[in-house]
């Protein structure tokens, strides 16, 4: 039926052209694994955002001033302006990996500096999310550097 | 296919390898710009300036001038020291061995970012008109290492595009 029988079979099975390759490229797709990832990252945060929120509501409310409530809002900024970012660079299809690498490394700083120094830093450490926060914190930056090695490796191919 | 070099190209290949190594700080230097080569030494000497005075007393006594309880919300100098550290040694060794490089740019800038806004943040409600000339001296300093890193970045985005373009 039209199949080479020379033993060049494996023609049929034609790898991706340079054009295709280059369109999925400039697609900038994401992976099933990565969909995954983002999906697992996106969650965290946005629960992570809600803990904000009610840290937030607390203090307007609060007869005494917090005095680390600056760090919290430069918290909060910062984690809105790379979620939104990364999300809109996906949803546009444009390169996103050095976004993710900037905030793989921003998130260690900060575990860093909570870790040695900020113990009590994570909002509203008796809220029962926050324990659960707490405990996949690991995890959710294993993640976005795993997730920050992938990508980058894909857009440089 | 014989696996067997000619004379000439094996004279060739140590020729090359003799020359200059590709995993040399003197080689990749060389094929970057001028600009590119200034920033970067530029920023090598702020890491290292930073990390000298880090270990003295100056750095607290400057923020003591300016006003400012350092235990207020900002954490330590001694992890700003440890953070500045790792970068300083990241960005070097990507740039030896040319892997990483712009990553490690990129993650410096988030971080240095982060914690010029959580320093600069810890001021805001202490300024007073007397401590405009120490504070206005404190970003400048702050500015010079981001201004070196915006430049790198840039130069580097720019000479790897051809390879993303293809």
């Amino acid at each position: 039926m039209g199949r080479p029988i020379d033993g060049n079979a494996h023609f049929d099975i034609h790898p991706a052209t340079v054009k295709e390759r280059r369109r999925y490229r400039d697609l900038n797709l994401l992976t099933r694994l990565e969909r995954f990832m983002y999906a697992f990252l996106a969650a965290y945060v946005c629960c992570l955002l809600g803990l904000h929120a009610l840290y937030y509501a607390g203090i307007f409310t609060a007869m005494e001033r917090d005095p680390s409530s600056i760090i919290h809002a430069t918290r909060t900024t910062f984690v809105c302006i790379f979620f939104t970012l990364i999300s809109l660079q996906i949803a546009r299809r444009r390169p996103s990996g050095l976004l993710i690498v900037a905030a793989a490394s921003y998130s260690s700083a900060t575990f860093i500096e909570d870790f040695l120094v900020l113990e009590s830093s994570f909002f509203l450490p008796e809220n029962p999310m926050a324990g659960v926060l707490y405990a996949l914190r690991p995890l959710f930056l294993l993640m976005l550097v795993y997730w920050a090695v992938r990508r980058r490796s894909i857009e440089a191919t | 296919m014989s696996d067997k070099l000619s004379k000439e190209e094996l004279e060739a290949l140590r020729g090359s390898t003799e020359a200059v190594s590709p995993n040399s700080i003197a080689y990749n230097l060389h094929i970057r710009s001028e600009l590119a080569r200034r920033c970067f030494y530029g920023l090598n000497v702020c890491a290292l300036a930073f990390l000298f005075v880090s270990g003295t007393d100056v750095m607290e006594a400057w923020l003591n001038q300016v006003n400012a309880p350092p235990e207020e919300g900002v954490t330590e100098l001694k992890i700003r020291s440890l953070l500045v550290f790792l970068f300083f040694l990241w960005v070097n060794l990507a740039l030896i061995f040319d892997r990483f490089y712009l990553e490690a740019l990129a993650s410096s800038l988030s971080v240095y970012l982060y914690a010029i806004v959580t320093r600069f943040s810890q001021f805001y409600e202490h300024l007073t008109l007397d401590d405009f000339w120490p504070f206005s001296i404190f970003v400048l300093l702050r500015l010079v290492p981001l201004a070196l890193l915006i430049m790198l970045i840039k130069e580097e985005v720019q000479r790897t595009a051809p390879d993303r373009a293809d």
